[in-house]
């Protein structure tokens, strides 16, 4: 009777894939030749930085590591975790991952799991895809500003700030996994295009785009960054089934 | 009487809103008297506050028959009118932390967490501990580690109580306990007493609470297996390793089967393989270890605003209408959107009549097991409002149901609050 169950789950499970699979085709109207680079915290080759994730690219020193292969907790059996520490209040810590040169892209869907024990321990949390071409580089960067606005906020790459959006950002659950989706675009008129942000499963509009900086590079990566708050509270957060599709 | 009162309220609000939103620097204004870059900013800012205090009051005003929906809607209304008028905020957020208490003190799990927003403050989380029974504590496990880590000074102590005498009586709140456990130090003593109690009281382990819970006493046994002394985590593990041999072959066993049995044998070393031989049930589990596993995340329907925004100009309202009702209502969003900010209001609107239509059958349809209607009304609610708010505004309050529309008017009020 269980296996019987387990199989019309199983079929239930299919017959609603096929049937999103089959409306995603309808919809799109046209063949979308996509990327996507799966399982991304597993990879190595991430890069990252403390000064740099500061304000004007010179903030204060964090302690930082990292380490892949985390059993626990992992939604698949392997996370990755990151640290954050020291005694410098608001100091930040960026890691980024290099995904090589595409100057064709113009659309992102930025996926990945998050997990916190601490959630009153971060400032923000930031989750950006950067893509650099044709001298000019578009940072579609956000962050979850839990302990200042409660809001998201995105970046606005030209002017080098911050923007607040009315987009609630409670602090996450703890001990448990949240699942964000962003979705961003470089528009028709060559800007930063900030689409939307869903959080387990609840989509909100971002609907803002600003202008690009200069740039010579020509890159796609991705990247996450902790902040911490004003008591400089170590703390750790766990990425797990990071993924970036792109076309 | 007061309704009778706001709705035209925020009519005229939405009035003068759109007046403000639609005043251009050629307007006649500007041939007597032209107004400064500045005060036309101010204006507008004026006028949306207007627009959102007005908005959130008639929200709130509505009736809310169901608790749920009424916690609802002040979780959202507290942070939608936080930046407006904090004040408000505060007393919106008073009254849903104590509709949450009431509401598990009723059975039931509440449908969101006004203590995880952020608005409430310390002696109001207070409170809610105080006034949790500990037989309620499986429904409030959000809201009780929400407690913990935002306000442990004010309510850790009175947390440690209740989950404690939960356990004594057979009831494992695993996440508030690992809340607790790291407040308190692994080495502290509360913490492994409650770690042998904890390994000792494990629930039925073929119900879906123990499907959902396993990694999370995986990950206790982790976190205190090198704390404890090795035959304290020895017996701990064992017991452990025989429940979970008791549970369904799943993702979640063979993640927490792969934890424990990592976690013994850092423990024991050489003497893993002998605490094995003298429990033939663990030792059957143990060489189960290795195999793939995965939590299991809740099914999240989603549906991409990018591809809508590629299909702009071209009509898909016929096979949009095909879709089931909650698929439907997000999908013409999107597409509304995605018309409507291009320039295609006409065909955002036929999109967004079927995307608001598609909300009132999700809305009647919803059940306890699957609630996402809310979220579906926030998010077709944002969509229109980023298109046309003040026309977002008239649909929502044409929906059928009265929370429905305080929610949906809320999500038309945030957008508004956001605008540059």
């Amino acid at each position: 009777m269980q296996q019987q169950n387990k199989i019309r789950f199983g079929i239930g499970r299919i017959v609603r894939l096929a049937a999103v699979i089959a409306t995603f085709a309808l919809l799109s109207g046209v063949a979308l030749a996509q990327t996507t680079f799966s399982n991304l915290d597993q990879k190595t080759g991430w890069q990252s930085c403390t000064v740099c994730a500061g304000a004007g690219g010179n903030g204060a020193v964090a302690s930082l590591s990292s380490r892949l292969g985390v059993s626990s907790p992992a939604m698949d059996g392997a996370s990755r975790q990151f640290n954050v520490g020291g005694s410098t209040k608001y100091a930040n810590a960026l890691w980024w991952k290099q995904l090589g040169a595409n100057s064709g892209a113009s659309h992102f869907v930025y996926d990945l799991y998050y997990y916190i024990k601490t959630p009153t321990a971060p400032q923000a949390l930031e989750f950006d895809v950067n893509q650099s071409r044709s001298g000019k580089k578009f940072i579609f960067g956000t962050e979850c500003d839990f302990g200042g606005t409660h809001t998201w906020h995105v970046y606005d790459p030209y002017n080098h700030h911050w923007v607040s959006t009315s987009i609630a950002c409670t602090r996450p659950k703890a001990y448990t996994w949240n699942h964000v989706v962003l979705e961003f675009n470089r528009t028709s008129t060559g800007r930063t295009g900030f689409v939307t942000v869903s959080i387990n499963g609840s989509k909100h509009y971002f609907n803002r785009s600003y202008a690009p900086r200069a740039s010579g590079a020509s890159e796609v990566n991705v990247a996450f960054q902790m902040d911490m708050n004003g008591s400089a509270t170590d703390y750790s957060t766990w990425l797990d089934k990071v993924k970036l599709t792109y076309w | 009487m007061r309704l009778k009162i706001l709705i035209p309220l925020v009519l005229c609000a939405s009035a003068q809103w759109s007046a403000a939103q639609t005043t251009t620097p050629s307007s006649k204004a500007r041939a007597s008297k032209p107004a400064t870059p500045a005060s036309s900013a101010a204006q507008k800012r004026q006028a949306r506050k207007v627009f959102v205090l007005n908005v959130v009051k008639t929200a709130v005003a509505l009736p809310q028959p169901d608790p749920q929906d009424r916690l609802r809607v002040l979780n959202s209304a507290a942070s939608v009118v936080a930046p407006v008028q904090p004040e408000t905020a505060k007393s919106l957020a008073k009254e849903g932390a104590r509709l949450e208490s009431d509401i598990i003190a009723g059975g039931n799990q509440p449908a969101v967490s006004i203590l995880s927003s952020g608005q409430v403050d310390c002696a109001t989380m207070a409170d809610f501990v105080d006034r949790l029974a500990p037989v309620s504590l499986a429904m409030a496990e959000d809201s009780l580690v929400a407690a913990i880590t935002t306000c442990p000074k004010e309510t850790a102590d009175a947390a440690r109580l209740k989950v404690e005498t939960a356990l004594d009586s057979g009831s494992i709140a695993a996440r508030p306990l690992m809340a607790l456990m790291e407040r308190s130090g692994a080495k502290s003593r509360w913490s492994q007493e409650v770690f042998v109690k904890m390994f000792g009281a494990l629930p039925d382990a073929t119900t879906p609470l123990a499907k959902k819970e396993a990694t999370n006493y995986a990950a206790m046994y982790i976190n205190m297996a090198t704390q404890v002394d090795p035959d304290t985590a020895k017996e701990a593990g064992l017991k452990f390793l025989d429940w979970l041999a008791k549970m369904p072959p799943q993702g979640e066993r063979n993640l927490a089967v792969n934890m424990t049995t990592d976690a013994l044998k850092q423990v024991l070393g050489a003497g893993y393989e002998e605490a094995l031989a003298k429990d033939v049930v663990a030792k059957g589990i143990a060489s189960t270890a290795g195999q793939p596993g995965e939590v299991e995340h809740p099914e999240e329907e989603s549906v991409s605003v990018l591809q809508a925004m590629d299909n702009k100009g071209k009509d898909r309202t016929e096979e949009i209408s095909k879709l089931p009702s909650s698929l439907r209502a997000r999908e013409a969003a999107a597409h509304g959107f995605a018309a409507g900010t291009s320039g295609d209001k006409k065909l955002a609107d036929r999109y967004f009549d079927i995307a608001f239509s598609a909300v009132d059958n999700v809305w009647s349809n919803r059940t306890p097991e699957n609630n996402n209607a809310a979220a579906v009304v926030e998010e077709v609610s944002e969509a229109a409002a980023h298109v046309n708010p003040v026309a977002a505004l008239q649909r929502s309050q044409k929906l059928q149901d009265p929370s429905a529309q305080a929610i949906s008017m809320l999500a038309v009020a945030r957008v508004v609050v956001g605008q540059q």
